[in-house]
């Protein structure tokens, strides 16, 4: 008798049978003792779990908050409670480059990348800059853009083979969320597009991606329609958009973000958040999180440590703090295994009850439905793969 | 960089897609991205609903 997560489907043409928590797949006519080993029989779910949450990958994601300062202080943002005016430590890029470099060969991670957050992390270009000429692979960037684009800023810009650039709307809406910390009079909007002017200029157009967060009232098709308009003028194609979620200290939910919640839909890839060493945060006070959003972090350790203490607590920090696995009804649920990893943003309004907000019955539907057309099976493609 | 060719990047950047592309384009996306929550990660990528 096979376990709860597995579904039958096809791939590539063959009949399998797919086990959605650990993401292997096998013929339906392998012998029980195979089926075994990889966890699809009855009574192994919770073997299943546990594989797949302690299993390493490829793939290690670095992502460096070099700085708590910031020059906005937006209504929605998600570390508000842990900006600062003045960041007290510099953040060591030496100590960071090494762990990076070891942590790197040790674990044989072949899928590198290195994300620089904030705060606002180009307000510290210096430490962007070392960092990146100290560890290879793929960079990154989330920056309001709203500050004067010095020199040194552009060429940290300039590492980057990505830059998400947060605008949350057109300029009237986009201020309303976003306000200059220390009350300047600027407007955020318009220095954030003339900054987009002058990276275009510099030949970085196709690094540039625009990602809004919305409130109820301009997640509407007009809405966005005039906001795509204004990006696709400029020639920048990448643009998504998502409605704002609740923070710790924005409590009360926005209606499309509560519908997103109760409709749940599938989501097939492997849960990136959870699993071990595979993203760590690095902070200035030589600091290693599990997490970026103060209502999940916990300390794994510091840039002193050997890499495998912190991948073990980080082991131990997913099977501690992921929301669904202290859920017995997501437990339960078959669909755990392509749904799991978005508990870790509605965890600050369900806490460990990610269920009470689910239509788990539609969720178990459109897994059916997806094993059933053979579209289950999507090629994983993690970060740091350009591929 | 000169002056002037960094002006002539960014006409030709705003010359990318005509009007009617871009009509086409915000089609697509506003038929491919449903109106819900979309997280977007703090790191090197946006992932619908993921963290």
């Amino acid at each position: 008798m096979l376990n709860r997560y597995v579904k039958k489907t096809m791939h590539e043409g063959v009949e399998v049978l797919y086990n959605t928590v650990t993401k292997k797949s096998l013929l339906p006519n392998v012998p029980h003792e195979e089926l075994k080993k990889h966890f699809f029989l009855e009574g192994q779910e919770q073997d299943a779990i546990h594989w797949f949450l302690s299993t390493p990958t490829n793939v290690i994601s670095f992502v460096v908050n070099n700085t708590w300062e910031c020059n906005l202080r937006c209504k929605h943002c998600s570390v508000l409670t842990q900006l600062v005016a003045k960041q007290k430590n510099k953040f060591n890029s030496g100590k960071f480059i090494a762990f990076a470099n070891k942590f790197v060969k040790e674990y044989n991670k072949t899928k590198v990348a290195v994300s620089f957050v904030g705060g606002e992390a180009l307000l510290d270009a210096d430490t962007i800059i070392d960092i990146c000429e100290g560890v290879e692979g793929r960079k990154s960037t989330t920056t309001n853009l709203a500050y004067e684009l010095d020199d040194k800023k552009i060429k940290a810009l300039s590492y980057m083979d990505h830059i998400n650039i947060s605008v949350d709307g057109l300029e009237e809406e986009h201020n309303q969320q976003r306000f200059p910390y220390k009350g300047e009079k600027i407007n955020p909007f318009v220095i954030t597009v003339e900054n987009i002017k002058t990276l275009i200029k510099k030949g970085m157009r196709n690094k540039l991606h625009i990602q809004g967060a919305f409130k109820d009232a301009l997640m509407n098709e007009e809405y966005i329609a005039k906001y795509l308009r204004f990006f696709y003028k400029l020639g920048i194609d990448s643009i998504t958009y998502g409605s704002i979620h609740t923070t710790d200290r924005l409590k009360e939910p926005d209606q499309v973000y509560l519908n997103s919640l109760k409709s749940p839909i599938l989501y097939k890839r492997q849960c990136c958040a959870f699993r071990p060493g595979d993203v760590f945060y690095f902070d200035a006070e030589q600091k290693i999180w599990n997490s970026y959003w103060s209502w999940t972090r916990k300390v794994l350790g510091t840039f002193d440590d050997e890499p495998t203490t912190i991948v073990n607590n980080h082991i131990h920090s997913i099977i501690d703090t992921m929301p669904c696995l202290k859920d017995e009804t997501c437990k339960q649920c078959p669909a755990l295994g392509v749904c799991w990893g978005r508990c870790i943003n509605g965890m600050s309004l369900h806490g460990d009850s990610p269920s009470k907000y689910c239509d788990q019955k539609r969720l178990i539907n459109l897994l059916d439905e997806s094993a059933e057309s053979g579209t289950l099976i999507v090629k994983i493609t993690p970060k740091g793969d350009k591929s | 960089m000169t002056e002037i060719l960094e002006e002539q990047m960014l006409e030709e950047s705003m010359k990318r897609f005509t009007d009617e592309e871009i009509e086409q384009l915000i089609a697509k996306k506003i038929a491919d991205q449903p109106l819900r929550n979309s997280v977007l990660l703090p790191t090197d990528e946006v992932a619908p609903e993921c963290c």
